[in-house]
C-alpha cells in the first residue's frame, strides 16, 4: 500500500483567550482553578504552557479542548466561541489513549472514520500516509502492547494529525518517556510541525522541553493558576535540546519560574 | 501436542486408578461401577438414542435461556454503569440476586409456569442475568476514562462512544461475565432438571435424577462424566477463541 506523498495541510487557526476563569468544587469548597488568563496564539505559532503541578495548564488545555468549560471569559478559535470538543482541534495526551482493541492503522482510522465526507480509500490513504509521516507505516498492522513507550505517542500523534486539524493540543505528552525517545521526538515534532503548519499549544512542566520546542513559552503560577510571564524563543530551528544556547535560556525561565525575578505579566524578549 | 498427551495421560491415569479402586473391593461395585460398566452405559444409551435426545433437550434449554440472560443482561449492565438512578435500583437488586443460588428460582417458576419448558428458561434466565448485569457493569466502571476523553476530542459522542470506545473497552470483563453465566446457567439449569420432572423434554438432569431412583450408578457417573465433557467442549469452543483474541490485542497473556 502506497501512501501519498503529499496532502495538503489545513490552514493553522488561531486562538484568542480573554478572561477565561475556572473552578472547581471539591470537598463542599471553591477551588480557583484558573483566574482571568488572556492569550493570543497566531496562525502556525507553538506556544507552550509551562508551570509546577497545579497551576492549572492542563485545565486550560481541556478549556480550549472543548473537553471542560470556562466559568468566565470567551474563547475564540478563528473568531469562533469554543464550546465542545472539534475536529479542528485535536489532542494529544500524557498516556497514549490508543485503544487496544484496535491495531495501530485502526487507531488512526478511528479519528477518521468520524470525519464525514470520505470514501474507505480516501481514509486508508490518510491513514498510511501520516503513519508515514511519524515513521511507523510498517508497524500499521501491530497492536498497540506491541509499541513502545515512543511508538505508542507517535502513533498518538498520527491519529491526532490524521483529521487534519487547524490546532493541535498537547498535554506532556513526552512526560513519561526516557530522555533518548524524548530527544527523537523532539525533532520529529519540529519537523512536522514546519511541513504541516498547525498552531500548536503544548503544556509542559519542563523547562528545557518548552524552550526547544516553543516560539514563545508563557509561564503559568498556581493556586489560582494565571500567567506570570511570556518569553519569545528566537532560537533558530530545527533546535537541539542540548545546545548551550538553550540551556542559557532555560536557566533564565528556571529564574523566574522560582520567583527570584519577581513576576509581572509583562513579555520580554530573551533572544 | 505436548500439552495434548499431557492431559490425555492425566485422565488416563485417572482412570487406571479408578478401576484399581474397584477391583480393590472397598465399596461394593453398587456404589462404584467400575469404568467400563460406565462406558457400558454410556454405549447403551448412545446406540437407543436416550443420551442423544436428553443432551439436545438440555442444550436447547440452556443455550435458549443463556442468550436471552446475555441479551439482557450486557446492556442492562452497561445501563447501571452509565445510569446513577438505575445503579442505586436495579444494579441494588442485581448484587443481592447473583449471590442468591439459582436453584432457589425453582419453588418459583414452578408455582409460575407450572411444570414446563416456561420454568426451565425462567430459572436458567435468572441463574445467567444477575452475574452478566454485574460483571458488564464492572467492566464498564474499570474503562480506564482517558478513552472516552480521546474519543470526544476525536468527534465521538453518545451511542457512538458507547458502541466503539466503551463496550469493546469493557470486552475483557463481559466475556469473564458471560464465562461466569454460562456456569451458572449449567447450574441452575441441572438443579431445575433434578428436581422437576417437565413432561416436555426429558434432559440430562432427569437422566441423572432416574439413575439416582434405579440405584444405577454407572448411568449417575456416566451422566457427570457427559456433563463434564460439555462443560469442557464449551470452554473450548465459546470462550477460548475470545480469550485468546483479547490476550492478543491487550498483551496480556503469560
Amino acid at each position: 500500500m502506497n501512501a501519498p506523498t503529499s496532502l495538503p495541510p489545513a490552514p493553522p487557526a488561531k486562538l484568542s483567550l480573554r478572561g477565561v476563569g475556572k473552578n472547581f468544587r471539591a470537598r463542599g469548597n471553591d477551588i480557583r482553578a484558573l483566574e482571568n488568563i488572556s492569550l493570543d496564539v497566531s496562525e502556525g505559532e507553538f506556544v507552550c504552557l509551562l508551570g509546577p503541578s497545579g497551576c492549572g495548564k492542563s485545565t486550560l488545555l481541556n478549556i480550549v479542548a472543548g473537553l471542560e468549560r470556562a466559568d468566565e471569559g470567551t474563547l475564540l478559535c478563528d473568531g469562533e466561541p469554543v464550546t465542545d470538543p472539534g475536529r479542528d482541534r485535536m489532542m494529544m495526551f500524557q498516556e497514549s489513549a490508543l485503544f487496544p482493541w484496535l491495531d495501530v492503522l485502526e487507531n488512526v482510522l478511528f479519528s477518521l472514520r468520524l470525519k464525514p465526507g470520505m470514501n474507505a480509500a480516501e481514509r486508508r490513504e490518510v491513514a498510511e500516509f501520516h503513519l508515514q509521516l511519524v515513521g511507523l507505516e510498517k508497524f500499521r498492522h501491530a497492536f498497540v502492547h506491541e509499541l513502545s513507550g515512543g511508538m505508542k505517542q507517535r502513533v498518538a500523534l498520527a491519529r491526532a494529525l490524521a483529521p487534519n486539524p487547524r490546532v493541535l493540543l498537547m498535554d506532556e505528552p513526552f512526560a513519561a518517556l526516557d530522555a533518548l525517545t524524548r530527544e527523537q521526538l523532539y525533532g520529529d515534532l519540529q519537523r512536522i510541525w514546519r511541513d504541516r503548519r498547525k498552531t500548536i499549544l503544548f503544556v509542559t512542566h519542563n523547562v528545557r522541553e518548552a524552550v526547544c520546542l516553543g516560539d514563545r513559552v508563557v509561564l503559568l503560577s498556581p493556586h489560582p493558576g494565571r500567567i506570570q510571564r511570556e518569553f519569545r524563543v528566537e532560537l533558530p530551528r530545527p533546535r537541539d535540546i542540548n545546545s548551550v544556547e538553550l540551556a542559557r535560556h532555560a536557566t533564565e525561565i528556571m529564574a523566574e519560574l522560582k520567583g527570584r525575578n519577581g513576576g509581572t505579566a509583562s513579555e520580554r524578549k530573551v533572544a | 501436542m505436548k500439552r495434548t498427551a499431557r492431559a490425555l495421560a492425566f485422565f488416563a491415569a485417572l482412570l487406571v486408578l479408578w478401576e484399581l479402586f474397584v477391583r480393590a473391593r472397598v465399596w461394593s461395585p453398587v456404589l462404584v461401577p467400575s469404568p467400563l460398566s460406565v462406558a457400558a452405559y454410556l454405549g447403551e444409551s448412545l446406540a437407543d438414542g436416550t443420551l442423544l435426545s436428553a443432551l439436545l433437550v438440555t442444550l436447547r434449554r440452556l443455550v435458549l435461556g443463556y442468550a436471552v440472560g446475555i441479551a439482557l443482561g450486557i446492556p442492562l449492565g452497561l445501563l447501571t454503569a452509565r445510569f446513577r438512578t438505575l445503579e442505586d435500583t436495579l444494579g441494588l437488586l442485581a448484587l443481592g440476586l447473583q449471590a442468591l443460588p439459582s436453584v432457589c428460582w425453582v419453588p418459583l417458576a414452578l408455582l409460575w409456569f407450572g411444570q414446563s419448558e416456561g420454568a426451565m428458561f425462567f430459572v436458567v434466565v435468572m441463574g445467567t442475568l444477575w452475574s452478566v448485569i454485574i460483571a458488564a457493569d464492572n467492566g464498564v466502571r474499570n474503562v480506564p476514562p482517558i478513552y472516552a476523553r480521546a474519543a470526544r476530542t476525536m468527534g465521538s459522542h453518545g451511542l457512538h462512544t458507547w458502541l466503539r470506545v466503551i463496550l469493546p473497552a469493557a470486552l475483557p470483563h463481559v466475556v469473564g461475565g458471560m464465562k461466569q453465566g454460562w456456569a451458572f446457567a449449567w447450574r441452575s439449569l441441572m438443579a431445575a432438571e433434578i428436581y422437576v420432572t417437565i413432561l416436555s423434554g426429558f434432559g440430562l438432569g432427569h437422566l441423572l435424577h432416574y439413575g439416582r431412583e434405579l440405584n444405577a450408578m454407572e448411568q449417575v457417573i456416566g451422566v457427570m462424566i457427559v456433563l463434564l465433557t460439555i462443560g469442557l467442549a464449551a470452554d473450548r469452543v465459546l470462550f477460548s477463541p475470545w480469550e485468546r483474541l483479547l490476550h492478543r490485542r491487550w498483551g496480556t497473556n503469560r
